[in-house]
């Protein structure tokens, strides 16, 4: 039975803040990043301490030991997604899986200014920038498209031009879950790679990349209980046997000599260098940790408290909050005559925590208000208690700047 | 929340801020914006022999720069340009009465930015 008040219990975070600042934590930002069980904070002490050791190169116990734990969270996390575990590539963060997916999956295509990048306006920055990179690289022509209630129109995505699509599970900002599968069947079928930012999405609710059919699809582990530093970019096996890596270094090379180099085939020659091995143990724990309680149980929680605060937000005079559905459990809202900054400062003051301003998206923020919006994000941990805080924090707000 | 009586002191200042407009024909006028939160400033500043005659400012942002503009303006009219190099941060903070934390540095010295950026246009 779900049940959000045992599952704080998991983090100890909640009560460390009681005694470290006398009040109670209302956090609302899971959105920029999640609070850590300590079951994932345990494994990865755990590696530290009873399991130090190199990881793919040592040919001693604790190295293998070392390695079978490193290789097993690469195997949950494949089971998490759908994917197999040639498929799934460590990566410091979500920014840099989108960097180094855009930058091989083009050069596999070799992009070029006949060419045509086709992307969400409301995409983050993570792929917002390297695209204009690449673009300004490439000379190919970036084209967005917008969503209504979350639905492209699949006449208006594709052009002969079309080489890749680039596409959002979840928005941050308003919440709202697209409907991309169409999109990425469609751009299976035409030839067109498609990669997906699954940052809110993955560990909030559920996901299987060969029922999203794209090629491609990164997500950070500290969006979904894990550490800070790891992320994971999955790649269709079909489409990584024709990319080259372009980090380069040990691990990821079958020989070197003083001239050339050969690279190992699959998802190793992706991984150059030191993996950040406790924290990919420390994502398995966290795959595991929420795979336990199950993610559609967390989707369906955070999305009833979600629609319930934005209902309850909206019924205060001078506030409006985007109701979207199907939501992932994001709510932004603004109040009229109110700077975001000065509504986040002022929520913080009363110990809640909430993120105000464009959200590293702001082409989409600015669509819907131009000086930004406080975004509130909802996750296992959180409460009815945290709604109602929220809610009386906001109505106490909206009197006090007079509306 | 803070002291009702500092936020009511930001408000009032956020609400009807003074020297707020274009200045036209001014000396020097500079644009100055905050990356991580969009907030605008024009400061205008009019000079003659070394003293600042005229002061104004055109904004976008939160109230904590508005008033921090509204503040800040005030003071600077009718000081020498000597002064205004001497203002600091800690000037600042103190004319805002307000506890400025590490987030909302940024938004509290937006006009103070563009005073340092103006000055060294003069010099």
């Amino acid at each position: 039975m779900f049940d959000p008040h045992n599952i704080r219990k998991d983090f100890p975070q909640f009560d460390n803040y009681k005694k470290d600042f006398g009040a109670s934590l209302v956090y609302l930002d899971s959105a920029s990043t999640s609070q850590t069980p300590s079951s994932v904070v345990e494994a990865m002490n755990n590696y530290y301490l009873h399991t130090r050791s190199s990881t793919h190169r040592g040919l001693y116990p604790l190295a293998q030991k070392a390695t079978a734990l490193f290789e097993s969270s690469r195997l949950d996390v494949a089971r998490f997604i759908g994917a197999s575990v040639e498929e799934v590539i460590f990566v410091p963060s979500a920014t840099y899986a989108a960097n180094i997916a855009l930058q091989s999956l083009a050069e596999s295509i070799s992009l070029s200014e006949l060419d045509e990048i086709v992307i969400a306006d409301t995409a983050h920055h993570a792929l917002l920038v390297p695209v204009q990179m690449l673009a300004q690289k490439t000379g190919a022509q970036v084209r967005y498209v917008t969503a209504e209630n979350g639905v492209y129109d699949l006449a208006k995505v594709f052009s002969e031009k079309t080489k890749l699509v680039l596409l959002s599970v979840a928005d941050n900002i308003t919440g709202q879950i697209y409907d991309i599968i169409p999109i990425c069947r469609e751009a299976k079928k035409k030839g067109v790679l498609s990669i997906v930012d699954g940052a809110q999405a993955v560990g909030h609710m559920a996901i299987d990349v060969k029922d999203i059919e794209c090629d491609a699809l990164f997500f950070s582990a500290h969006k979904m209980c894990g550490p800070t530093g790891v992320a994971v970019l999955y790649i269709r096996e079909e489409v990584l046997k024709k990319l080259k890596p372009n980090i380069g270094g040990g691990a990821m090379v079958e020989a070197v000599d003083a001239h050339t180099y050969s690279v190992r085939s699959g998802v190793a020659g992706f991984e150059p260098g030191t993996m950040p091995i406790a924290e990919v143990i420390g994502l398995g724990a966290a795959v595991r940790y929420l795979s336990d309680i199950g993610v559609d149980e967390i989707y369906g929680h955070d999305r009833a408290l979600a629609l319930r605060a934005a209902l309850k937000l909206n019924k205060i005079h001078g506030v409006t909050a985007y109701v979207v559905n199907p939501s992932i459990g994001i709510v932004s809202f603004a109040i009229s005559g109110l700077h975001p900054h000065d509504v986040g400062h002022m929520l913080a003051e009363g110990h809640i925590c909430v993120r105000a301003g464009y959200h590293c998206a702001e082409p989409g923020v600015r669509q819907i208000a131009p000086e930004g919006v406080v975004r509130v994000s909802f996750y296992l941990y959180n409460t009815d208690q945290d709604v109602e805080d929220l809610v009386e924090a906001v109505r106490l707000i909206a009197i006090r700047a007079n509306l | 929340m803070q002291d009702t009586l500092s936020w009511d002191h930001i408000f009032e200042h956020a609400r009807q801020p003074k020297n707020k407009g274009v200045l036209t024909d001014a000396t020097v006028h500079t644009l100055v914006r905050n990356p991580m939160c969009g907030d605008e400033l024009t400061l205008f500043l009019d000079t003659k022999n070394k003293m600042i005659v005229g002061v104004m400012f055109e904004n976008v942002g939160c109230a904590i720069s508005t008033a921090s503009a509204s503040l800040v303006t005030e003071y600077l009219k009718g000081k020498s340009l000597t002064e205004a190099k001497l203002m600091t941060p800690g000037d600042v903070y103190t004319l805002l009465t307000f506890e400025i934390t590490p987030s909302r540095t940024d938004c509290a010295l937006l006009v103070y930015k563009a005073l340092q950026e103006s000055l060294k246009k003069l010099y």
